[in-house]
């Protein structure tokens, strides 16, 4: 069971490498526009990158999508840009238990040789641990995915058709092998995400990346914009991301189809593992994600769960950033258990996966949903 | 008393002669081969009367080259206020003494030198990002040119504010010649006397005497000057070619004649190297691309959205197998034909702005911070706003 539970978690893991990227909490960016660009990376004869590179970059940017999204410890957003900080170089110290926005926090990528807290993405070009060195597979459960024919570029497949070996062939931010924009075969993270921040996101319809939530491809969602709270810097019942779910797995938009785009055997639609590799009702295969929580008086599950806690967030099938309560109407999804980026616990998990079935005291985690197992 | 007065009517006239002619040339039309007397402009022995026939803007008494009887090219090019736009003979001002106060460019399509001059109201560094340091007592803090090439003896490509070593065709260059009348067998002479009007299509002097070194008359720029140099841009302007061409640099480099090619020839990264690998694999641009089509979207989205020619941002045109036609110009932009280039958002001699931009760059904010429709977002349509 815990091996399943683990193998679960690495799968919801992928569906999150998500929250974080975008441009000022909504709308287009805003700004000056050397902020972010330089326009032949010249200024007085000296290059114009803000690392410790001179090439020139991709869509003139002066930073690489770690560049800009990253502080020293303690920085949430940065200053001049307002770029969610989605890597400290010390531990975060900010958002729900200290673990950094939303996602979390690629920190953790840097804390162990492990290499089990995050995502390994290749493109934080730091990290004294190296790029998924302890994996020589691909990403657990992987299975080529589909996307709508409005997302695909002519010829190309949605993502990799194979993936043997992620630590020769590491994740991205975006692109092909990435999590956010468009990931037609070839694209690179500034190819995959292109535009995107450039998108006035106030309203997410998954119509393209740049409308799409945290600009991942054709997925939905309500991004938490209110002041103070923006990429959930702080979070609690009723402010907090509103992540798009489907009670019967079978939507392409979803939060968790996202994760499936790489996991797929640990997701139940058609296009990724099916309920061959997932199951379609209890006893599950593999710990479900977009099926609602079950009501029945004889499940093990159920409507215990009432009151929303960032710690276990839900998705909905109509999602918002306020809703407080967890009823038979609120959808267990990859990000309920795991966050995106990287977290302190192993698999990317939300907390510690060290509970006790019948223990009282183990309240949270797993046993928030599952509370008549305490 | 009497010779004094003579002498001074002299000069009077001489000067009001050259004026003439200038006006009768430079002016509507733009250029036209010079015509006229002799005398208006050349001076066969800086002598008449016993007294040198120097004059224009900072003239001296000592004979200048080609028998000119103005002091370099800003003798005639030059004015001693903000007002004039049209110096002696009424060729076009480019240096202004003063602010220049005769449009809201604040100086004709090429700028002006005031900017980056000793009288600019900016201190260095500003002052000397403003401008091609074509003042030898502002010397250019950039060499060799940024994007390009160390060619040495204090050539073109190395600075523009020093004098090239060596007595040949590209010896002896300084300020305004290191870009204009470039011939590797000669000085800079005889373009003045070439017919530059109306379209300068692939054939010399070329637009605004833009040319290479390459050999003979091979490469120079193609291009529509406008009859007042855009002093005013309501009616007209200039035109310029554009051709998708990468992978080198220069004029002869490239195998065009392009405005673009021409300013690649000394800043050659900034166009050789703006793509990722290579357009045609589809590669991101890694600098701000310059003779790239304007891409179309369906519906309009971003350029394709530009389709009212506005001089602030201008576009360059394919010569051929485009809708425009190169028999004048044209207030329409035609995305998927027409170009973005250097010049779309720099300006060659001088402006108010660092690095010559044609806008205040600090001013451009993007996702509805101001500065709408103008500077970068002529282009970029959709990236103002909110």
């Amino acid at each position: 069971m815990k091996k399943a539970i683990l193998t679960l978690t690495v799968m919801l893991a992928a569906a999150a490498l998500i929250a974080a990227f975008s441009g000022p909490a909504s709308a287009a960016v805003s700004g000056v526009c050397s902020d972010c660009h330089t326009m032949h990376n010249s200024q007085g004869g000296t290059a114009m990158r803000t690392d410790d590179e001179s090439a020139p970059m991709q869509t003139l940017l002066i930073g690489t999508c770690v560049g800009c999204h990253s502080a020293g410890a303690g920085t949430s957003i940065e200053a001049v840009t307002g770029a969610p900080i989605v890597y400290n170089t010390g531990a975060p110290g900010y958002g729900y238990n200290n673990e950094g926005l939303a996602a979390g926090n690629f920190y953790n990528c840097d804390t162990t040789a492990e290499r089990v807290f995050g995502h390994n993405i290749t493109d934080m070009g730091i990290g004294s641990q190296g790029i998924d060195s302890g994996i020589t597979g691909g990403p657990p459960g992987f299975v080529a995915a589909t996307k709508p024919a409005e997302f695909t570029q002519s010829g190309s497949a949605w993502g990799p058709t194979t993936w043997d070996n992620v630590g020769t062939t590491p994740v991205t931010c975006a692109g092909e092998l990435g999590c956010h924009g468009d990931r037609s075969g070839g694209y690179d993270s500034y190819k995959g995400i292109k535009g995107a921040h450039h998108t006035n996101d106030g309203t997410i319809d998954g119509g393209t990346v740049g409308s799409s939530y945290r600009f991942l491809a054709g997925i939905k969602g309500v991004e938490l914009n209110t002041s103070g709270y923006e990429w959930e810097v702080q979070a609690d019942g009723t402010h907090h991301n509103g992540y798009q779910g489907d009670s019967s797995y079978g939507s392409d938009n979803t939060i968790s189809y996202l994760c499936g785009e790489c996991h797929g055997n640990f997701h139940a639609h058609t296009n990724l593992g099916g309920t061959d590799e997932v199951g379609s009702d209890s006893p599950w295969l593999r710990h479900p994600t977009d099926i609602e929580l079950d009501a029945s008086t004889s499940g093990v599950f159920t409507t215990d769960y009432t009151s929303y806690n960032v710690e276990t967030p839900v998705a909905l099938a109509t999602p918002s950033t306020s809703t407080s309560t967890v009823d038979t109407t609120s959808i267990v999804m990859c990000l309920s258990c795991h966050r995106a980026h990287a977290s302190p616990h192993t698999d990317i998990l939300r907390f510690e996966y060290d509970m006790n079935a019948g223990d009282l005291a183990d309240d949270g985690g797993c046993e928030r949903c599952h509370q008549r197992q305490r | 008393m009497k010779q004094a007065k003579m002498l001074t009517l002299t000069v009077i006239l001489a000067t009001a002669a050259l004026v003439a002619v200038f006006l009768a040339v430079f002016s509507t039309p733009a250029a036209a081969k010079v015509t006229g007397p002799c005398g208006n402009c050349h001076t066969m022995h800086n002598s008449q009367g016993g007294s040198n026939m120097q004059t224009g803007y900072d003239s001296g008494s000592d004979a200048q080259a080609t028998l000119l009887r103005a002091n370099g090219c800003l003798g005639c090019h030059g004015a001693t206020n903000g007002a004039t736009w049209q110096g002696v003979g009424g060729a076009p001002v480019v240096f202004n003494f003063n602010e220049p106060a005769f449009n809201a460019a604040k100086g004709l399509a090429g700028g002006n030198f005031y900017w980056v001059s000793p009288n600019s109201p900016y201190t260095d560094p500003k002052r000397d990002a403003c401008g091609h340091n074509v003042f030898s007592d502002n010397p250019d803090t950039l060499t060799p040119a940024p994007g390009g090439f160390a060619c040495g003896s204090d050539s073109c490509h190395d600075n523009i504010d020093k004098t090239s070593a060596g007595s040949g065709g590209l010896g002896n260059r300084q300020g305004c010649t290191k870009c204009h009348m470039v011939d590797n067998n000669s000085g800079p002479k005889g373009f003045h006397h070439a017919d530059d009007s109306a379209a300068v299509i692939n054939s010399f002097p070329w637009y605004r005497f833009l040319k290479g070194h390459g050999p003979g008359n091979s490469r120079g720029v193609t291009g529509i000057e406008d009859g007042d140099w855009e002093q005013e841009t309501s009616t007209d302007h200039n035109e310029y070619l554009g051709a998708v061409v990468y992978g080198d640099e220069g004029l002869d480099g490239l195998g065009v004649n392009t405005m673009t090619a021409f300013c690649s020839g000394c800043h050659g990264d900034f166009h050789d190297d703006q793509h990722q690998g290579t357009e045609a694999e589809g590669n991101a641009w890694i600098r701000h691309p310059s003779d790239a089509v304007l891409p179309t979207d369906t519906p309009p989205t971003e350029y394709d959205a530009y389709m009212i020619y506005n001089p602030q941002a201008p576009v360059a045109r394919p010569e051929s197998g485009g809708t425009f036609d190169w028999t004048g110009s044209s207030n329409t932009v035609y995305p998927g034909e027409d170009m973005v280039m250097c010049l779309s958002c720099h300006r060659p001699h001088g402006s108010p702005y660092p690095d010559m931009l044609r806008w205040d760059y600090d001013t451009m904010n993007a996702g509805g911070g101001g500065a709408d429709g103008t500077g970068c977002f002529i282009c970029h349509t959709n990236k103002d706003d909110a």
